[in-house]
């Protein structure tokens, strides 16, 4: 021992005082600052921040890395060395020797960064945060690095040739770390993770990522296993024959390393194959004509410390002559223990089930995805974690997810904390806490076990991630305006007293009305992403999701959602096709111009720096004219929608602005899921002041 | 110091020099460029794939890959005596420079004539598969990639260095290839043979324009690279030890 540790600290000399190898170190230092701005440091999070070094650093680094290792591994192969192989110790241990070092080496070169990083991270997030996040570090880079070094061991052995295994581990390298694929695909072993939250942290991918990263440990292990038994055959070195305990440990080594790379990919196949799953549109579709159907719907479930689902069960009533045993929308991850049905009239249905909630891949991916899958918003409503538990009203958690149920009961340990509930009656048994709804009219029923730091702002509340950062801040402030001008301008009052809370994984706002509570995504891909490019656009996109919230606060219009961030970025090309295609029956899409226009209210209300209203709908009557030729609107504007924001700006410029808020209210009124007919709308724009002041319309 | 001398250059020491430098003096070239040839005439025959995904996959071997393969491999060459400790020998009867531009540009003849074949193969089984002038036009990046490991280890009289500046500039542009495309469009592009059977569906009018502009740069860095080979600071480096 005490000679292979002198023997380490010999090489891993030899390894750290070639000058070339910190060449290696700078230019991972230099690529991790210059991807990650200490300018934009403010508008992430410790954990984003480490997690995007950590990521670059190991793309970059497990392809540089590969031309230092095997220089380092083969360096004693080549001719001259023959006085070390004479001795028996150096081959016995050279593998072992070779691949500790190289672990410890590319540690040792790496450190610059991530002291670097640790110390902007202490600076600008604060040393706890810093501290929790260097086990994104280990997880994301060591597995990678093992992997690289091990096959690098086996493939220089093998070839012997530096140039030639560098050249065909490169390729092999670049070709796997380029695939666009997610976490379950097995020949991934550098995989980009979707999802990074505040207060879940990779949430949904978290299982994933570790199984991934425990078979990448394990393939390492068993590729250095197999380059042990070639060493013989490749080294130069003395041949002596091994002890029989040396070979018992090898071959034990290598099997539960080849079972445990085997159990583990199998375990992440599985989960993928759970995970990869997208929504069933016909069933979809089909449910929601059976809904209305249903006399009643019960629900009673029981969740374990961890967020599983220990106990389900689902009972429905339904009219005679339907069938809705194919129509369970229940999550992949959860199983059916038994579905009963006894007919009569009305039909009783049991359905009992358990399981663990997996959240699927499209719920959160950060690509865009089809059309079809974008519209059903978060179809799985729920998250069902230890870290954080919540539940929609509609979602895969119960069988039925597009019914509304009439009583749910929630049993959950009492030791859950409960963020924010929508129950209408709540009762402590013994360890156990129970929940129940009755006819629940909110669409969030439970948030529960997150670690939010609440901040009293005069009689608002506002819930912060643990580790809230300016951008987090920013958006509450924003969030916040927008939600007590609409409080302002529709019912004429402060509405104080509100609460904000972020949501992971939601990807609109809901307004819970009767609470005052507004939920916001943590994160939204269609709200944020021009943050923090363009201020105003930022504020037009915050400004439309609370409109939107307010709008669909007593029904379900995910796919309202979708049309208004549906981005028109190439609306000069749109405009014109869609005035072709103007002929053809195509869907009436008023809500958008209507709630868009009352979005560039509230932003000018707001006092938005770089918003000018005059400009914008200047712009968009010059685009109804033909002469303009480009504008940036949130969605796809068809002729009729910019012919009907014009009217709404004329209306609003004849009548004030509480005509139009006025307008607003009747035209939610008027308004069927979210939706309301562009004619119903330019009666309402026509007759509304008529009705109220008995003013003669000019429009 | 210096040593040279003159030799009488007759067609038969020409061919065996050549033999020599091809054959002898970095064989895993000529493995490389088989192997390549193997998978993309497999690539041409694989019927499961569709005209343009067989295009896509040549091209993402041929204008991306093989580059840093090539560039790779050709920067041994002279650093072969250097790391062996026989630059003096070959110093004493060539220049550094002239025998490094020797290689190089034997080594560039090999793969364009392995480039003609190919090319010529793969169109004479599909024809039309891709435009006879690819076969000129993939030989500017892996020229740009092997002159830039060459300068940098011209510079720093190490293979090592070489080579991880290249492979540093190859991975930046090819992690960063969308960014790059949308910045600066497919003139300034250095995989546009790829980019154009890809997504970005790259002009081929562009092709001109940013060979040429590659060309330069490529004729550019050559020339330093030969400056500071003629210099000979690999013997005087050695010479130093």
């Amino acid at each position: 021992m005490k000679i292979f540790l002198r023997s380490f600290t010999a090489q891993w000399k030899l390894f750290v005082w070639d000058k070339v190898n910190w060449l290696f170190s700078l230019l991972v230092l230099v690529v991790a600052l210059v991807t990650n701005p200490i300018s934009e440091l403010p508008e992430t999070t410790a954990l984003g921040y480490i997690e995007n070094i950590a990521r670059i650093t190991g793309y970059i680094a497990c392809l540089l890395f590969v031309i230092l290792y095997l220089r380092f591994f083969l360096n004693e192969t080549e001719k001259g060395h023959n006085h070390l192989w004479s001795r028996n110790v150096f081959g016995d241990d050279y593998l072992i020797l070779k691949a500790g070092v190289g672990i410890a080496g590319f540690l040792t070169l790496i450190s610059p960064t991530v002291c670097l990083t640790f110390i902007l991270s202490v600076a600008f997030f604060g040393i706890a945060n810093a501290l929790n996040a260097i086990w994104v570090w280990v997880i994301i880079l060591l597995p990678p690095v093992c992997f690289v070094i091990s096959i690098c061991s086996l493939i220089g052995l093998l070839i012997n040739h530096i140039l030639v295994a560098s050249g065909v581990i490169i390729i092999y390298l670049g070709f796997v770390l380029t695939r666009p694929v997610d976490l379950g695909n097995l020949l991934i072993f550098m995989p980009t993770l979707q999802m990074n939250s505040a207060l879940i942290g990779f949430g949904p991918e978290t299982e994933m990522l570790i199984y991934q990263r425990l078979f990448y440990v394990c393939v390492a292990l068993f590729l250095l296993m197999i380059a042990f038994l070639v060493t013989d055959l490749r080294l130069p070195r003395v041949k002596t024959k091994h002890s029989w305990n040396a070979v018992a440990a090898i071959s034990i080594l290598s099997l539960a390393s080849l079972f445990l790379s085997v159990f583990w990919g199998k375990k992440l196949i599985d989960l993928q194959h759970l995970r990869s799953v997208e929504p069933n549109f016909q069933t979809r579709q089909n449910l929601r004509s059976v809904c209305s159907h249903f006399q009643s719907y019960r629900l009673y479930l029981e969740l374990s410390a961890d967020g599983a689902i220990a106990s389900g069960l689902a009972e429905v009533e339904l009219s005679p002559g339907r069938d809705i045993s194919a129509l369970s929308l229940l999550n992949t991850g959860l199983a059916v223990d038994r579905f009963e049905v006894r007919d009569g009239d009305p039909i009783r249905i049991e359905l009992q089930y358990h399981g663990r909630f997996v959240v699927p891949y499209y719920a959160y991916s950060v690509y865009s995805l089809p059309k079809e899958i974008e519209q059903i918003g978060y179809a799985p409503g729920a998250y069902l974690e230890k870290n954080l538990i919540f539940l929609q009203k509609l979602g895969e958690w119960h069988p039925y997810a597009l019914c509304s149920p009439d009583e749910i009961t929630l049993i959950l340990p009492a030791d859950i904390t409960i963020n924010y509930n929508s129950a209408d009656t709540e009762s402590i048994d013994g360890d156990m806490r129970r929940l129940q709804w009755q006819q629940a009219s909110d669409h969030i029923l439970l948030i529960a076990g997150a670690k939010y730091q609440i901040e009293e702002q005069e009689k608002d509340q506002i819930y912060l991630s643990p580790n809230p950062g300016l951008r987090e801040e920013d958006r509450n402030e924003q969030y916040g305006t927008f939600f007590r001008l609409v409080w302002q301008n529709l019912y004429d009052a402060e509405g104080s007293g509100s609460t904000l809370i972020p949501l992971p994984l939601i990807k609109q706002s809901y307004w819970e009305s009767e609470a005052s509570t507004l939920i916001i995504p943590e994160r939204s891909r269609q709200i944020d992403y021009i943050w923090p490019d363009d201020m105003a656009k930022y504020s037009e996109n915050v400004a439309m999701d609370v409109l939107l919230s307010w709008w669909c606060r007593e029904q379900h219009c995910p796919d309202l959602a979708y049309g208004l961030f549906s981005r028109g970025s190439d609306i000069d090309c749109s405009y014109e096709k869609s005035e072709e295609a103007s002929g053809d029956k195509e869907d009436d899409t008023s809500s958008l111009p209507l709630l868009y226009y009352a979005a560039l209210k509230l932003v000018e209300e707001a006092e938005v720096s770089g918003f000018d209203h005059e400009a914008l709908l200047e712009s968009y009557s010059l685009l109804l004219k033909n002469e303009a030729t480009s504008i940036y609107s949130p969605f796809r504007f068809t002729p009729k929608n910019v012919e009907t924001l014009i009217r709404l700006n004329n209306f609003d410029a004849q009548y004030g602005s509480e005509a139009f808020w006025d307008l607003l209210l009747k035209a939610f009124d008027k308004s069927n899921g979210g939706w309301i007919e562009g004619e119903v709308l330019l009666e309402l724009i026509d007759t509304l002041p008529e009705q109220s002041d008995g003013v003669e319309t000019g429009t | 110091m210096v040593l040279k001398q003159v030799h009488r250059f007759t067609m038969k020491r020409y061919m065996r020099l050549v033999y020599y430098e091809i054959f002898k003096v970095q064989p895993s070239l000529l493995i490389a460029l088989v192997v390549t040839a193997l998978v993309s005439l497999f690539l041409t025959l694989e019927g499961s794939f569709e005209i343009s995904e067989r295009q896509m996959f040549i091209m993402y071997i041929l204008g991306v890959f093989l580059p840093i393969l090539i560039a790779l491999l050709t920067n041994s060459w002279l650093m072969k005596e250097r790391d062996g400790h026989t630059a003096t020998f070959a110093c004493s009867r060539v220049n550094l420079g002239v025998l490094w531009l020797r290689r190089l540009l034997l080594s560039f003849f090999t793969v364009a004539f392995f480039m003609f074949a190919l090319l010529g193969i793969m169109n004479h089984l599909i024809p039309g598969l891709f435009p006879p002038i690819f076969a000129l036009t993939l030989l500017v990046q892996a020229l740009l990639f092997s002159v830039i490991m060459a300068l940098f280890s011209a510079l720093s009289c190490s293979t090592t260095v070489g080579i991880i500046a290249g492979l540093f500039i190859w991975v930046i542009l090819y992690f960063w290839s969308p960014s790059l495309y949308t910045l600066f469009g497919p003139r300034y592009f250095p995989f546009l043979e790829w980019a154009i059977y890809f997504r970005y569906e790259a002009p081929i009018s562009a092709l001109l324009f940013n060979k040429l502009f590659y060309a330069i740069i490529c004729f550019l860095l050559l020339a330093i690279t030969f400056c500071l080979h003629q210099r000979n600071r690999q013997v005087e480096r050695f010479s130093r030890h």
